[in-house]
């Protein structure tokens, strides 16, 4: 039983991880790049979903819509103010730019929050019930339930709409994805307004659980790009197991070996790997990768 | 129906193409040919509007084209089959076509359309739930042709379609593309197998270091002593 | 004639005593006391209370006016609680500005830094709110402190659970930093001695936010008390957590769980929390009464353990100054070195040989989100 109640909270951090890994994993597949501020959205998705909370007290379900939009709306500027001019340029310009921004974001948050952490009640009740025989916590419940429908929701959007079909071939090939007429510009600004709306969600998922602080956004950020990278980053599908993988192996690992190699075992599961499957555990069941597609060169469009 | 009017264009410093004229008109299968960089694929990217820093005149049925977007171009019926096929590797058979009609609205009249290049292409619509990248060359060159004739083209623009094929593909290959071309879409085809392009040209254009050199009917071009000395290999 | 010379007269005796009024207040002379810690930044709270405490305290020797020719004068310096700037902070006190003892720093890592300067320029120094261990374990004979340390904290809240709460079943959850590691291992010890090995020890990393996992490998040992050394942030998310795991222990804590922000944060799990504290409001002692009353009026809040640690420091150091006047730093050190029970707010202070003073605590329990006297 001990066992199942491990599993089962694994899989609720797994679920923040999935979530805020497909942020990283739809930018890198859209624009081989990575955004390290997507860690900072989230807390500042925190903040913000505290901020609306204040303001429409009695509609949670408004501050759920608003907020995300709202850090879905900052993606977006940062896109097109910064990050859009170096899009075209060397790989590590976007990295120590994005890394830049992060630090820059959790300062402006600690200047207008502080450095205390903040939080806001539970949505639903605190007390646990229990399902043949595993105790459950409501609220855990809640957000892996929020957090696999938006998996879902996002999965049937990329294999089965126009626009989400079109973002795929973009990710594949920018250059025949122009010659088909699609807007690069404008859908590299629709997929970070979709991680920003991720990385909203999962900050006010989070805060009453975890808290949000200035702080809390790179070390989550970090621990969900190292799940996106061990599910393959660039894949949603692979994305989505990495982050449940990532929570499941760091809580089994602090339940049955000790919390204080939980990050070691992580980072060593990242190592493997990289080392024997690096375009991410999924890879393996992924017969088109083992096809060696021998991308293009030409990535001057 | 197409005028190029003294096309420039440049990648940075480099100028790739110095100025070039040259017509397309209605119904006609026009080549351009010559050697690696002289600037085939560049002119066909310029006249897609997907080429950095053009200048000059584009002129497609009446319309300056030459500083609209590739989706405007598009819209306007010129669609490219792109060098070296550029098939959507992880996308189905299916979804490439669909891809190929972005821009159009997904109606009746594409599922027809679909319905015709599975025709055309019998192989396709057998493979139609494998990813492109599973597909070999020459199957991924008939997905490429198809994709370009899903945006419904009036002026189909070719960049090496024959590039790495069997020599029995590349046969079959032109022969797809002068079927296309009888069933009433002009077609500008980039060819470094000039003999082949100019066999079922109408017109061709030899370029040289982004400029044209030559120019005829293609079956002028294959008897031109140049021609054959420079392009076809022979003495 | 004789009215002008009357006049004059006054005049002059007016002008001369304005003159010489001044000279007789500059006749006592400025001594400076250096206060350093986080006025801003994350600690910034704690860094404000420490100041509040000791500007209190100065105010009132200045105004007893037990230090003859003696105007004790506060100087404080911002370190952002950042070591290296604690260590410059430190040298402007010393150096600069003359301080004749320091008062700080709240991070033990800043107080370890910086005390290497009062040590080197020979000024006595009083940290009120580190809680290392190692600050005193240097052989540094220029530091004080009138905080608990975290051994002492350990052994009053072990004393506390076995003799007081007569618990059995303890289980520690601690945080894996030098402020968890060296403390558990004391715990550890103490419980072993008494008879009570604690059922279950378990750590998490600085920056975790999910503890569900030690927390169902503690609740299968079954304890009836969970001894939490933890920051007040880790702390509340492990408070809350208990709560919504249903696990029935009896929470106790470490000076973290004092932190105002921890029962902001953990909201009503952390009702029936138990910590020790020095110092709480509510005490009837006549002078700590007078101590927060004092506090209340000049800063319309109610002191906290902070101010009364940091508002001892500063008059064990007037008691010394009192005995051996401000000219021989060394001779200032050997009488606070001295010091013994001292009546303080926070206990009754009588410094060891290390410049540690271990005393008992008040037993505080959380209830409807306010620290109570157990």
């Amino acid at each position: 039983m001990i066992f199942f109640e491990q599993i089962i909270s694994g899989l609720v951090v797994g679920s923040i991880y999935s979530l805020l890994g497909l942020g990283f994993t739809m930018i890198f597949a859209c624009t081989k790049r990575i955004n390290f501020c997507h860690g900072e959205l989230m807390a500042l998705g925190g903040f913000v979903g505290l901020v609306f909370i204040e303001i429409f007290p009695s509609c949670l379900f408004l501050s759920f819509v608003v907020g995300p939009l709202t850090i879905g709306l900052i993606a977006v500027i940062i896109e097109r103010l910064f990050l859009r001019r170096l899009q075209e340029d060397k790989p590590l310009k976007i990295v120590i730019a994005t890394i830049g921004l992060s630090v820059v974001l959790s300062v402006v948050m600690q200047i207008i929050w502080g450095a205390h952490p903040k939080t806001y009640p539970n949505f639903i009740s605190e007390k646990p019930f229990s399902f043949i025989g595993v105790k459950i916590i409501p609220q855990n419940l809640f957000i892996f339930l929020i957090s696999i429908s938006l998996m879902i929701i996002l999965q049937y959007f990329f294999l089965y709409t126009k626009t989400g079909r079109a973002l795929r071939a973009l990710s594949q090939d920018r250059y025949a994805a122009r010659l088909m007429g699609i807007k690069v510009g404008q859908n590299i600004s629709l997929v970070y307004f979709i991680s920003g709306i991720l990385a909203g969600i999962a900050g006010m998922l989070i805060t009453p659980i975890y808290f949000v602080s200035s702080s809390i956004g790179s070390f989550l950020g970090l621990k969900a790009f190292i799940a996106a990278v061990i599910g393959g980053l660039g894949s949603v599908p692979g994305t989505i197991a990495g982050g449940f993988f990532l929570g499941i192996v760091e809580s089994l690992s602090s339940g049955f070996i000790s919390s204080k190699y939980k990050s070691g075992i992580s980072l060593l599961f990242l190592v493997l790997v990289l080392l024997f499957s690096p375009k991410g555990l999924l890879s393996i069941f992924h017969k088109v990768n083992l096809l060696k597609w021998r991308k293009s060169k030409n990535e001057k469009y | 129906m197409l005028i190029v009017r003294n096309l420039k264009c440049s990648y940075g410093r480099i100028q790739a193409l110095t100025g070039i004229d040259f017509n397309v008109n209605q119904g006609d299968i026009v080549t351009l040919i010559g050697n690696n960089g002289a600037g085939k694929s560049t002119t066909l990217n310029a006249i897609c509007g997907i080429a950095p820093k053009v200048s000059g005149e584009v002129v497609f049925r009446k319309r300056r084209i030459e500083k609209l977007s590739s989706d405007k171009i598009i819209s306007l019926g010129i669609c490219q089959v792109p060098e070296g096929r550029r098939i959507f590797p992880f996308l189905t058979v299916e979804e490439n076509l669909l891809m190929g009609a972005y821009l159009r609205k997904y109606d009746k009249k594409v599922e027809k359309d679909k319905e015709m290049i599975y025709n055309f292409f019998p192989v396709l619509k057998k493979m139609k739930k494998k990813f492109g990248g599973e597909l070999s060359g020459g199957e991924q060159q008939m997905l490429s042709i198809g994709r370009g004739l899903m945006a419904n083209p009036d002026l189909l623009l070719f960049d090496e379609p024959s590039l790495g094929l069997a020599p029995f593909l590349v046969k079959e290959i032109f022969e797809i593309i002068k079927e296309i071309n009888s069933s009433g879409t002009t077609i500008l085809l980039v060819e470094q197998n000039a003999r082949l392009a100019l066999q079922i040209a109408t017109k061709g254009y030899v370029m040289e270091k982004g400029r044209i050199v030559l120019q005829g009917a293609g079956k002028e071009l294959l008897t031109n002593k140049e021609v054959r000395k420079i392009y076809l290999g022979e003495n | 004639m004789k009215g002008k010379v009357i006049c004059l007269v006054i005049v002059l005796t007016l002008g001369l005593s304005l003159l010489i009024l001044p000279g007789f207040a500059m006749d006592k002379k400025d001594i400076v006391i250096g206060v350093i810690g986080p006025m801003s930044l994350s600690d910034a709270a704690s860094g404000i209370s420490m100041r509040d405490g000791v500007e209190l305290g100065i105010d009132e020797i200045n105004k007893s006016g037990k230090l003859v020719g003696i105007n004790l004068k506060m100087v404080v310096v911002d370190d952002e609680g950042n070591p290296t700037k604690s260590i410059s902070g430190n040298r402007r006190l010393v150096y600069n500005e003359k301080a004749i003892a320091v008062i700080g720093s709240v991070a033990s890592s800043c107080t370890l830094a910086n005390m290497q300067v009062t040590q080197e320029a020979g000024i006595p120094q009083i940290t009120s709110i580190s809680s290392s261990p190692a600050v005193t374990q240097k052989g540094n004979k220029w530091i004080f402190r009138t905080q608990i340390t975290d051994a002492t904290r350990a052994r009053n809240l072990v004393n506390t659970a076995l003799d007081v709460l007569e618990k059995k079943r303890i289980a520690i959850l601690y945080i894996s930093s030098d402020y968890g590691i060296d403390a558990t291992k004391i715990l550890v010890d103490l419980l072993d001695q008494k008879g009570y090995p604690p059922v279950a020890v378990e750590s998490f990393n600085e920056g975790d936010r999910d503890f569900l996992s030690q927390l169902i490998k503690i609740k299968e040992k079954d304890p009836d008390t969970l001894i939490l050394w933890s920051l007040y942030e880790p702390g509340a998310l492990i408070t809350k957590q208990v709560a919504q795991m249903g696990l029935d222990v009896q929470i106790m804590g470490s000076g973290g769980l004092t932190h105002p922000k921890y029962v902001e944060l953990a909201g009503e799990a952390a009702n029936g929390v138990i910590v020790t504290l020095t110092y709480h409001p509510t005490s009837k002692e006549p002078h700590i009464r007078n101590f927060t009353e004092k506090f209340q009026e000049k800063y319309g809040k109610i002191p906290d353990h902070y101010n009364a640690q940091a508002y001892d420091a500063v008059m064990i150091i007037g008691a010394a100054l009192e005995k051996v006047g401000a000219d021989d730093p060394l001779k200032l050190r050997d009488a606070i070195a001295s010091t013994k029970n001292f009546k303080g707010i926070s206990g009754t202070i009588s410094f060891d040989d290390k410049g540690d003073s271990e005393r008992e605590e008040m037993i505080i329990q959380i209830r409807n989100l306010k620290y109570e006297v157990f």
